[in-house]
């Protein structure tokens, strides 16, 4: 029996590789792994390249399809730093459903609702999250378009290359998008949260009073 | 050939080192890199080949042509480049460990004298 024929399961795993790597390297893997087996005569030896296998093969994987990401480096740091931005506001949030669950009391009152930090975890932050995405996703097309002669289409939604960007500016702009539009908004400001979060509805409620 | 700013990982080196003497295929690399580095180093499937495809990428390893269809088992050889690269690898080990020996030395007779 061939070594591709003996480890059905294994030869499933390999097709999570990048196909590239697979073609030329899935059968060599394979062959290998006969190979290592047919060497050991003990159950427990091939039990211990089975072990092998079970911590070679995630780490190769991993390494193979972060290998494969083309994602410029200039788009994965702006995506990364975005993205750090946005940690407050959901720790803060996670937080106060966490304390909501277990303590049955809300963090409305705590040091992190109140202003400036309030301002800066629900508003700036996510602000500057949006605009450094947008100026990173801008440049990006603009090299896709120009130098490489890219259509806008197709860079627009190439998402395996721009994903750090897209998905970081996604998340903050919904993150404002649900701010400014909350269907909660009400006139009535009863927590100084509400002057931050829902600041134009107040302003509107405010110029109308 | 420029001189490499980096040094090759140590995956890399062994197996530049295994297949020094002639071409390889996959699992006698693994035995090879596992008896050189005195068994401290046993790779698996993925990171041996994960390594040999870097390698082939910078052009210090080639897989031989003109093997038997029948032969499931791909052999690597090394290339000129790989030849070379490995000679500066082992330089840089030389001069280190000539370094450390000499540090060494210096060492003992600060201590006993």
């Amino acid at each position: 029996m061939s070594a591709p024929e003996r480890f059905p399961r294994y030869r499933q795993l390999l097709r999570l590789y990048p196909k590239a790597y697979r073609d030329r390297y899935g059968e060599q893997h394979l062959q290998a792994l006969a190979d290592m087996l047919d060497d050991q005569p003990t159950s427990g030896g091939r039990a211990g390249v089975w072990l092998k296998i079970s911590f070679d093969f995630p780490v190769s994987l991993a390494h193979q399809t972060i290998a494969l990401n083309d994602t410029p480096q200039y788009l994965r740091l702006t995506g990364l730093i975005s993205g750090l931005l946005l940690i407050p506001f959901l720790a803060a949030l996670t937080a106060n459903a966490f304390d909501q669950a277990v303590n049955h009391q809300t963090l409305y009152h705590s040091w992190v609702w109140s202003l400036p930090v309030l301002r800066l975890w629900v508003l700036i932050l996510p602000m500057i999250a949006v605009a450094l995405s947008a100026v990173a996703f801008l440049v990006y097309l603009y090299r896709e378009t120009q130098a490489r002669k890219v259509s806008l289409l197709a860079a627009l939604f190439n998402l395996r290359k721009n994903w750090p960007v897209a998905l970081a500016g996604a998340a903050a702009l919904g993150i404002l998008f649900i701010l400014f539009f909350h269907d909660s908004v009400h006139c009535f400001v009863q927590n100084p949260a509400h002057l931050v979060t829902h600041w134009h509805a107040a302003w509107v409620c405010a110029r109308n009073r | 050939m420029n001189q490499p700013t980096n040094l090759l990982p140590q995956v890399s080196f062994g197996i530049l080192l295994a297949l020094s003497l002639k071409p390889r295929h996959g699992y006698e690399i693994m035995q090879q890199v596992a008896e050189d580095s005195g068994g401290k180093v046993r790779l698996g499937p993925g990171a041996l080949y994960g390594s040999i495809k870097r390698l082939n990428e910078q052009g210090l390893v080639e897989e031989l042509t003109g093997g038997s269809q029948r032969e499931r088992r791909r052999y690597y050889q090394l290339t000129d480049s790989g030849r070379q690269r490995l000679g500066v690898e082992m330089a840089y080990f030389e001069k280190s460990v000539e370094l450390a020996r000499q540090r060494q030395a210096s060492f003992k007779r600060l201590v006993y004298q």
